[in-house]
């Protein structure tokens, strides 16, 4: 019963620790770089800002993130 | 009292709208040179063919549904250009912090999804101190775009038309207040460049005219689902999706000894097509096939000399994943965001 009690615990501690970052407002990316964003999956990856790295990525459906 | 069709305003909306039935708040006002206004055409079936009334003539109607689309056709700057391949192919990227800003346009992937980002179409008329035309246009999507280059003097050398579609969703008068004109900053044929399959068809003074589209097959029927909702008691669509896609690409270059373009064919060779117009530096469209082979190269004639007419066949190209990319620079944020 204790162990199911600190598995609880630590469990919610986990869920706290998520939305805290979830909310958190993320950093701007480095400079000359663009944070694209698979809205299915959620896989965010930051490109050059410049059209030809950006293409192939836009192609798989990744959308820019509204900084 | 009447009014000329010089006086209709025609707002274009510039921010994406949230959903297909919240209308945009932000507009480009834009001139254009075909003379159409859009109707807001309700649609009326009747019970003439019904059986069991007699004759087979009406003795009722009933109202169906809104039916709203319209083109537009402009000498192609880089501002309408931007708003209407970022708005055709959907998946927009806007990078830069200050004017220019540079656009890079694809389409959108329909693993993704398969509606494009919905606009909102505002058109006033003045007349006789009220308005003979005021409506805005909600839910709207385009259906296809055209552009189009010519040897010739002037801005009909290179000309954009668009034919958009609306869900129907209406309202009179449209309470919006349209901004002044947009300066815009028109990209003449004579600035072009144009490389098709490792051919430099500008350098060589061979290119004469040609063609860049776009058709998205538009789902109209499938907009009118269970729910997708009535103003005045006529249906309008909930949604305004892809069907199969078409990207197309056509031009007339001089014949030569030596032309390349009937071996292109035979031997179904691919490579990349790349057409760049500009105004300057800071106002530009590229439109970029990463992979093209011909599908038809007939002979032609053009002014009494010898052409030939290339219809391209663009390929998806899975380095790239996209069959068509669009990068243009304009001095307007915001478009499609």
């Amino acid at each position: 019963m204790p162990d199911l009690k600190q598995e609880m615990a630590d469990v919610a501690a986990a869920i706290e620790k998520l939305e805290a970052q979830a909310a958190a407002p993320a950093a701007p990316p480095a400079p000359g770089k663009v944070r694209l964003r698979h809205p299915h999956t959620g896989d965010i990856k930051e490109v050059d800002a410049v059209p030809e790295k950006l293409i192939p990525i836009m192609g798989l459906g990744y959308q820019q993130v509204k900084e | 009292m009447a009014a000329r069709i010089q006086q209709l305003i025609l707002g274009l909306g510039k921010n994406k709208q949230t959903n297909i039935s919240t209308a945009g708040s932000t507009f480009l006002r834009l001139k254009k040179i075909d003379t159409t206004v859009t109707t807001p055409k309700p649609v009326f079936e009747n019970d003439a063919a019904e059986i069991g009334k007699q004759n087979e003539f009406i003795f009722q109607t009933f109202p169906s549904h809104y039916d709203v689309a319209n083109r537009i056709e402009k000498y192609a700057s880089a501002e309408f250009v931007t708003w209407a391949t970022a708005y055709a192919l959907g998946n927009v990227t806007m990078t830069g912090s200050s004017a220019p800003y540079t656009y890079t346009i694809v389409p959108i992937d329909p693993g993704t999804t398969i509606e494009l980002p919905y606009f909102s179409v505002v058109e006033q008329v003045a007349e006789g101190g009220g308005s003979a035309v005021d409506n805005l246009y909600v839910g709207c999507a385009i259906e296809d775009f055209t552009y189009q280059f010519n040897y010739g003097p002037g801005r009909a050398s290179s000309k954009m038309t668009v034919n958009w579609v609306g869900s129907g969703l209406l309202t009179t008068p449209s309470g919006i207040t349209v901004p002044a004109l947009t300066t815009e900053n028109n990209m003449l044929a004579a600035s072009m460049s144009l490389s098709v399959n490792g051919v430099d068809y500008v350098a060589t003074k061979r290119i004469l005219s040609g063609s860049i589209g776009w058709k998205n097959n538009l789902l109209l029927n499938a907009g009118f689902f269970p729910g997708s909702g009535l103003q005045n008691g006529l249906q309008v669509r909930g949604r305004l999706e892809i069907g199969a896609r078409v990207p197309s690409f056509q031009f007339t270059a001089r014949l030569l000894s030596g032309s390349t373009e009937y071996n292109t064919l035979v031997n179904q060779t691919t490579g990349t097509a790349t057409l760049s117009v500009q105004h300057d530096a800071g106002n530009s469209v590229s439109f970029s096939f990463p992979q093209m082979a011909f599908q038809i190269v007939e002979n032609a004639e053009a002014d009494g000399i010898v052409a030939v007419t290339v219809t391209g066949a663009p390929q998806y190209n899975t380095t790239q994943n996209t069959v068509l990319s669009v990068t243009t620079k304009c001095g307007i944020s915001g478009i499609a965001q």
